[in-house]
């Protein structure tokens, strides 16, 4: 029970980890885990693939007072424990030693165009895991144009 | 015994099997018994049972890997994730199944990468969004564990590296001499992409032979449009504006290619305002679309020619000799039909049937049948392929035989012993799914990728080509017989997506990318279903006289696919060997059909072994008495007997094949039956869960309500338990009984839906077959032309419903929507709640047949449904998962559930839309509207069980006003 559960905590924690290890064949069936398969074969297109590329398509809804105000209380929500409430990268998961997120108001961040903050919460980035299942196209590009808000009101302005 | 039953009865009665008419004891006490077979402990061998039930359901589980990094990899890790897909929905994927190598269009739903259900796809010309039985089954058949894995040279494993090196230094020697001896056999495929790779394989191997061969093929319909056209076409039917539609045989509703949309389209037809479309049906054997006829004509095989001629002649003015009676009133029917009116040859009669309902069709003008370019051509007629082979074979002159999918073994012409003739080709290779007949005698045999594992393209009946592509990575290296024989072409692998993709950027060009992309998601091709070629009758045509036959010899003896397994293909298919036939209720096997008089004749009982004889062969065959049937004819369904179709479809029914020859592929005169006095009775369901001839099915004349019996047992008498308020839903549904053809369609659903276990032939022996939807058959009238009634019963969710109250732990309780829900974790099994119900739906776990027992995990199994542990009652749900998902869909988006949103398994199956669903609170949906139909009945209403779902009555015109 324990090589299972060291196992598959291995198998969590490194992403890149790809395959389960050899010794699981050897373990009871009872405790066996289904091997799950890729979602979408290579190749294959499942039905809404083009809405969806469609919703995630710049250059995206125009950037409205309720977009914007849409976007704060998402990113409040999904983004602040990294980015913190500025944007500087010190949310409050820095304070118990995880690795700071890189600022939005650094150079190369600020001239970001907002498909690229689309991208990154769709794919992920470097350690951020991907938020496309948790935050739907529209709020995307809410969160991206309330990020190019708060790039445009410096790191000084209060949130 | 019958006869004086029946003598004595007035008015319409319903019966289910001709013991119950006759009211054996036997059948008594089978209706009298709630668990018959309760205390028949002499049967049991639970290991032997468990075994097959682990078989049916699914070892997915750690397979081997297809390529190292794309198989096996942990789905939570970043690169698995699907961006946007929430996990724990499924995705759906528009692919195309075939059945006969004609295209199904389906939508493929798939969870953590493992397909699960399959849909009719909506924009499919060939389901329009309807299922049948064979492509909710297909899913099953991908978790077969009894599916070939590895590669095989002459019974011994092999890997695909030696495979390559072996077959390849083969295929250097025969590409020197341009193909010499090499023979392939397909079965046929309506694929543009197949086409493409006969042609390049042609061009390759220009000394070789391309055959190809399917039991079932339809080869008499081509030579029929020579007769009479002098091409070859096909035929499409638009049934949606017809008026009058003759059936010569067939099965226009179950077998026809396009048989679901055909369905669909009679069914929205009938609901029409204005007259009733008439729908005659001449066959031999009672078929699903002879059951919805409006008259079915109960004939010999060898008499529906001369019913044809005369039909034609009486369209012409003429009168044939010695016409049978109803020729004269189906013509006047057709005539006034005008345009709109058909004749249909089934793919069992011979050419000249298919040609005299062509040349009808001319004298018509009709407007309904459109004939088209063969969607499938073909030089020559599929069997003669195969004679030709045969031959070659005999000959000598073939030293390499490959054969791409099929069991032509198995299901080749009796006479031609392929067995021994494959035995002998030096070289033979066999791309097949399970190592069955044929494989065994090839030297090679390798896996075949299951279509769910595939890309492709295959076109509908009607040209439309809809594209096929992988829903899942298979656990284990296989391939497609297009891709094999690409790869023999080129001298190298060739990868599937790649065929297909060249095919149509060679179409597309400049705009593949784009298309290719739009097309892959709507599954379908657009623009792609072939026009209306105009036709007339060749010059040449001339159905000549009648040949002049003596008087019949003996019987006749007609071959028909069977209803669930087809041709045999789905013999290890759990879910069609356990699902109830449509005509017989027999399960897990086939038994030769007879008329009740040919039975007195011969003094036979339903159950007693018959040797039947043809031709100098015979096979031994449990015989059943089926109603309808016409006298002296004598009905073998195919697909049974199979020496090697795995673990769950060997060695059960007997094996028609043995009879079939090619000269005679549907029908044998000269017949003899002889009783060899053992019995040997089949497995049926059709006296089970009986609601003892209470006034069940309703029928009514056109425009008549069901009322008279509510008038005097109002649906709402007065109850000692309070009334339930509903706030928000209230789910209902309805069943349309005019529009139910009982094709199956609904019960494979849903079983395919709700984890819904398969048994094994000797627990549905005692009853225990755990189908939540049943749907029961009933005759009315004499044996020998009854009438044939489906009655789909799935649970009724009553609202004062008796199971509720009995439960001594309440584990079946009233939802706040309505629902009667059965909560699994408290039920203890005492099973008084299935004791309780009038409507007998309620089903119970005997043994763990979901397979725990047996260290299995069922890897098929809809994650969204329970699946439910031994001792534990079960019914249907509504499909309250799919409520479930409504609900949370509603609450995230803040809309309300529309109307329509939730289809519940069993009624999105559903070809002709005989079942809805719906709100009852909501006055402006379709189920409260057809609630208010005058059509409307409850089931067993008098007992005040108030149930939410309601029964519109069958109409049928008055028999006096037939004609």
């Amino acid at each position: 029970m324990r090589i299972l559960a060291l196992a598959v905590l291995a198998a969590f924690a490194v992403g890149a980890c790809d395959r389960l290890p050899d010794d699981l064949e050897q373990l009871p069936t009872e405790q066996a885990i289904e091997t799950p398969r890729p979602p979408i074969p290579p190749g294959a297109v499942p039905r809404g693939a083009a809405r969806y590329a469609a919703a995630l398509a710049g250059p995206g809804p125009a950037a409205t007072e309720a977009l914007i105000a849409r976007g704060r209380e998402r990113f409040a929500i999904y983004c602040t424990p990294c980015h913190g409430l500025s944007g500087r990268g010190d949310g409050p998961v820095t304070g118990a030693g995880f690795p700071p997120a890189r600022s939005f108001h650094d150079g190369e961040v600020r001239a970001a165009p907002p498909e690229h903050i689309v991208r990154v919460v769709t794919h992920g980035f470097g350690r951020m895991w991907p938020l496309a299942e948790q935050i739907p196209p529209q709020d995307r590009w809410a969160i991206a144009h309330y990020v190019k808000a708060l790039q445009a009101a410096g790191p000084e302005a209060a949130p | 015994m019958l006869r004086e039953k029946l003598a004595g009865q007035s008015g319409p009665t319903l019966w289910r099997s001709l013991e119950a008419l006759a009211e054996t004891p036997e059948a008594r006490a089978l209706v009298e018994a709630e668990f018959p077979d309760l205390f028949r402990p002499d049967l049991v061998d639970r290991r032997t049972l468990l075994r097959l039930m682990a078989a049916s359901l699914a070892l997915g589980g750690l397979a081997a890997c297809e390529g190292q990094g794309t198989f096996g990899a942990p789905l939570y890790s970043h690169p698995r994730k699907v961006p946007g897909h929430v996990d724990g929905e499924p995705l759906v994927f528009a692919t195309s199944f075939d059945l006969d190598g004609v295209g199904r269009g389906v939508l493929v739903s798939s969870h953590e990468g493992r397909p699960i259900k399959a849909e009719g796809n909506p924009l499919h010309p060939a389901s329009l969004g309807a299922s049948d039985v064979w492509m909710q089954a297909e899913v099953l058949g991908l978790y077969d564990p009894d599916r070939l894995r590895v590669p095989h040279e002459r019974g011994l494993e092999r890997t695909w590296a030696d495979a390559a090196r072996l077959i390849g230094a083969e295929r250097e020697a025969l590409a020197a001499t341009g193909g010499r001896g090499l023979r392939v056999l397909a079965e046929p495929l309506a694929s543009p992409t197949r086409h493409m790779i006969r042609e390049a394989f042609a061009r390759t191997f220009p000394e070789a032979v391309w055959h190809e061969y399917a039991p079932l093929h339809p080869d008499a319909a081509r030579a029929g449009a020579v007769m009479a056209f002098g091409r070859p076409l096909d035929t499409v039917l638009d049934l949606a504006r017809a008026d009058a539609v003759l059936c010569l045989g067939g099965d226009l509703f179950l077998e026809a290619p396009g048989h679901v949309r055909y369905a669909a389209d009679f069914a929205a037809r009938k609901r029409e305002p204005g007259p009733r479309p008439r729908l005659w049906v001449a066959e031999a054997s009672p078929s699903v679309a002879g059951s919805s006829a409006h008259e079915r004509i109960v004939l010999r095989p060898r008499e529906i020619e001369p019913f044809a001629r005369a039909v034609l002649a009486a369209l012409g003015g003429a009168t044939a000799r010695d016409a049978h009676p109803v020729a004269a009133r189906v013509a006047a029917d057709l005539a006034r039909a005008g345009a709109r009116g058909v004749v249909v040859a089934g793919r069992e009669q011979p050419p000249i049937v298919h040609a005299l309902a062509h040349a009808a069709n001319a004298a018509l003008a009709s407007e309904i049948a459109r004939t088209i370019e063969p969607v499938d051509p073909f030089p020559t007629g599929r069997r003669e392929s195969l004679l030709d082979l045969a031959q070659a074979l005999a000959a000598g002159t073939v030293s390499h035989l490959l054969i791409l999918g099929g069991n032509p073994v198995y299901d080749g012409p009796a006479e031609l012993d392929l067995a021994n003739l494959v035995a002998r080709v030096p070289f033979s290779l066999h791309v097949t799914g399970h190592r069955n007949e044929t494989s065994v005698l090839c030297r090679w045999d390798l896996p075949r990728r299951h279509v769910l594992e595939s890309w492709g393209d295959v076109r509908a009946h009607d040209g439309t080509v809809g594209l096929r592509q992988p829903t899942t990575v298979g656990g284990f290296e296989a391939t497609t017989p297009e891709e094999f024989v690409a790869g023999f072409v080129a001298g190298r692998p060739q990868d599937g997506q790649e065929l297909v993709q060249a095919l149509w950027r060679e179409r597309w060009g400049e705009t593949f990318d784009a298309r290719w992309a739009e097309a892959l998601e709507a599954g379908v091709v657009p623009d792609t279903a072939f026009p209306a070629v105009p036709v007339q009758l060749a010059p040449s045509w001339d159905p000549g006289p009648q040949p002049a036959s003596g008087p019949p010899a003996g019987l006749a003896v007609t071959f028909a696919p069977d209803p669930a397994v087809w041709d045999g293909r789905f013999s290890n298919n759990g879910w069609l060997q356990e699902l109830p036939r449509p005509l017989t209720k027999i399960v897990w096997g086939n038994a030769a059909l007879i008329a009740p008089a040919t039975a007195a004749a011969h003094g036979l009982r339903t159950g007693d072994l018959v040797e039947v004889a043809v031709g100098g062969r015979s096979v031994r065959a449990p015989a059943w008495i089926m109603p309808g049937q016409a006298a002296d004819t004598i009905t073998l369904p195919l697909g049974y007997g199979r020496a090697r179709a795995g673990k769950l479809g060997d060695g059960i029914g007997f094996d028609a094949y043995r009879l079939r020859t090619a000269a005679a592929p549907w029908h044998a005169e000269g017949a003899s039956l002889a009783a060899i006095g053992e019995r040997r009775a089949p497995i049926t369901t059709q006296d089970h869960h009986s609601m003892e001839g209470r006034d069940i099915v309703r029928v009514v004349a056109p425009g008549e309500p069901a009322a008279p019996r509510e008038a005097t047992h109002p649906p709402h008498q007065p109850s000692l338990y309070p009334e339930y308020p509903y706030p928000t839903h209230a789910w209902g549904m309805t069943i349309d009984l005019d529009a139910c053809i009982g094709c199956n369609a609904c019960v494979v659903a849903c079983q395919a839906e709700n984890n819904i276990p398969v048994v094994g032939p000797e627990e549905v022996a005692r009853h225990r077959e755990m189908h939540w939807l049943r749907i029961d058959r009933y005759f009315a009238g004499t044996p020998a032309e009854p009438r044939t009634y489906f009655h789909p019963v799935p649970c009724m969710h009553c609202e004062k419903a008796p199971c509720e109250v009995v439960c001594p732990v309440n584990a079946t309780v009233h939802s706040s929507e309505g629902l009667n829900d059965m909560v699994y974790n408290r039920c203890i099994g005492t099973r008084t709640c299935s004791n309780n119900c009038p409507y007998k739906v309620r089903r119970f776990n005997w043994y763990e047949y979901g397979g725990r027992d047996v260290g299995t995990q069922p890897g098929r199994a809809n994650p969204q449904v329970s699946v439910r542990l031994r001792g534990v009652m079960e019914k249907c749900t509504f499909c309250v998962q799919r409520i479930g998902a409504a609900r949370i869909r509603s609450r995230i988006e803040g809309t309300p559930i529309a109307d329509g949103e939730i289809v519940t398994a069993c009624q999105q199956a559903c070809p002709t839309q005989a079942i809805v669903f719906g709100d009852l609170n909501d006055k402006q949906s379709r189920v409260a509207q057809l609630k208010a139909d005058p059509r409307a009945y409850g089931l067993l209403a008098e007992l005040n069980t108030q149930p939410r779902t309601s029964y519109l009555a069958k109409v049928e015109e008055p028999e006096e006003g037939r004609g």
